[in-house]
């Protein structure tokens, strides 16, 4: 009898004994036990164990067990005893619905503090802005982006984020030479890591970009350049883009002192009383007032006491960019334009 | 009996479903219905009074908070065995080696008695009433000595099989395993069981 037939055999007497057995199984383990004692020992064996082991006294449970399971439930959280109560009632879903509100009010700060970010840290976002065009007199602005009015040509690129911008137009019939001659003075004056030179087909721009005293020393070496310039005119850009002024005729020595000012509003004060000036000057003809400058041994006219100029144009409220309330780096733009 | 397991059926599912709408009172009688055979069973396979105290307890909270997901494809009772079973497993991971001291305190020589008592039970064909041998305490703890050196597997189907009287699909039910390996573990635990207490008895 081997180990696998005995286990059978086990098998059988157990479910025999627990009246599992077919007909035919039950036949089998009465033949088994009438041909074999040992068989006829364990199976009644098994068949006292189990009487045994059925007939234990049965434990009765400690009393006050339901008193016993009531406070266990009570000491759980009421959402841990309730459960799937707790899910369906109108708690839970005021809980979830404020839950899903606060969720939404983060969200939305969150996107308004990123537009808010976004918006300070762009670089593109300087870009958008008011600029005026060169050409068309003070009265023509456009707006729209530096890179469109760049690529147009015929703009001034004047406009970015720099304190205090100024452009000084030369129309030259001897553009080379003036190039020349600026490009020496820029070289003179170490200023040829301050400043970015740009070659168009009609006229040639330095931006430059420095102190006022550096810019003062530039407009210095530059005077020579007053004398073959056809026209030579400043624009100072104000707070606005119809504030800008454009000082008509202008000389060397008016640039400088315009250029020189430390406070933005006397810069601004004086362009405008030069402008008004100038003016006056062309209105009337050159021999007049300048030949009476003349007169006097000075080459040019420069008004010690700034008579209160009229407006040339409506003031706009409306800031257009950030100015320092005072003066330090000057952001000019020279434009040679051959003629 | 089978009418009578089948009024019990009836009578659980009313009071399931009552429960399942909240009705304590249906919940309690459950409760009090099954709470002397739960913590029974409970105690047979753990060993220890306190401890399958605790877990008859932690077998109707877990009733209680579940009774809700029972969809009454079983009977009531072969699932609320099933849960006290498997939290009594788990207790029985957590504490390997209980019972292992009711054995070998039944095997000192105050037991002598009723080894003596309990082997000549065992091979005498006699008609000794079973009952009067299993109230004799010692020998009542000779023989849960012996249960409790079984492994927790075959303890748990020799009780719910020779101490709850369970059927063999009810124990496939409440132990979650297929109807052949309630026999081949069954037959495996009783003799595992005779050979231990064979070991013990004079």
């Amino acid at each position: 009898m081997n180990e696998g037939h005995i286990t059978d055999i086990e098998e059988l007497l157990s479910c025999y004994i627990d009246g599992e057995l077919s007909e035919r199984g039950r036949t089998e383990v009465k033949r088994l036990i009438q041909h074999d004692e040992s068989v006829a020992g364990k199976l009644l064996k098994m068949k006292k164990q189990k009487q045994l082991l059925n007939s234990l006294p049965i434990a009765s449970a400690p009393e006050g067990l339901v008193e016993d399971i009531k406070g266990r439930l009570a000491k759980r959280p009421i959402s841990e005893r309730f459960g799937l109560d707790a899910d369906e009632s109108a708690g839970a879903r005021h809980l979830l619905y404020r839950r899903v509100l606060t969720a939404a009010a983060m969200f939305v700060l969150v996107g308004v503090l990123a537009v808010v970010v976004f918006s300070v840290i762009m670089p593109g976002s300087a870009l958008r802005k008011d600029v005026a065009i060169e050409g068309g007199g003070p009265s023509e602005v456009v707006t729209g982006s530096k890179e469109a009015l760049v690529d147009s040509g015929r703009g001034v690129e004047a406009v970015d984020s720099y304190p205090f911008k100024a452009a000084l137009e030369l129309a030259t019939y001897e553009s080379i030479a003036i190039n020349g001659f600026i490009a020496k003075a820029i070289y003179s004056n170490d200023l040829v890591d301050n400043t970015i030179p740009k070659r168009h087909p009609t006229r040639s721009d330095y931006h430059v970009t420095c102190t006022t005293e550096q810019i003062v020393g530039l407009l210095d070496d530059l005077e020579a350049v007053w004398v073959r310039c056809e026209r030579v005119s400043l624009t100072v850009y104000g707070e606005t883009v119809a504030s800008d002024i454009v000082i008509g005729s202008v000389t060397s020595a008016q640039a400088i002192a315009v250029l020189a000012q430390e406070k933005p509003d006397e810069r601004v004060e004086l362009a405008k009383n030069f402008a008004d000036f100038n003016a006056l000057i062309q209105s009337r003809g050159d021999e007049g007032i300048l030949a009476s400058g003349a007169s006097g041994g000075e080459k040019e006219f420069v008004p010690s006491v700034p008579v209160k100029p009229e407006l040339t144009r409506p003031e706009q409220p409306q800031a257009r960019r950030d100015q320092p309330e005072t003066g330090g780096n000057v952001n000019l733009i020279i434009t040679v334009t051959g003629l | 009996m089978q009418r009578q397991l089948e009024r019990t059926i009836i009578d659980d599912t009313i009071l399931v479903r009552q429960s399942q709408h909240g009705d304590s009172v249906a919940m309690g009688r459950l409760i009090v219905k099954y709470q002397d055979r739960v913590y029974n069973t409970i105690l047979k396979i753990c060993g220890n009074r306190d401890d399958a105290a605790e877990l008859t307890q932690e077998t109707f909270v877990k009733l209680i908070e579940k009774i809700k997901t029972f969809e009454g494809k079983s009977a009531f009772y072969t699932w609320l065995f099933r849960i006290a079973v498997n939290l009594t497993f788990n207790y029985c991971k957590r504490r390997a080696k209980v019972g292992m001291q009711s054995l070998e305190a039944a095997t000192g020589p105050e037991f002598d008695g009723a080894r003596v008592h309990l082997g000549m039970f065992l091979a005498d064909e006699g008609s000794v009433d079973p009952a009067v041998v299993a109230q004799n305490k010692e020998i009542g703890e000779i023989l849960v000595g012996a249960l409790s050196k079984l492994d927790e597997h075959h303890r748990a189907v020799v009780v719910l099989r020779d101490i709850e009287g369970m059927s063999y699909p009810e124990i496939a039910e409440a132990l979650e395993i297929q109807l052949g390996t309630v026999k081949s573990r069954l037959s495996r635990a009783r003799a595992n069981l005779r050979e231990i207490l064979e070991t013990v008895l004079i």
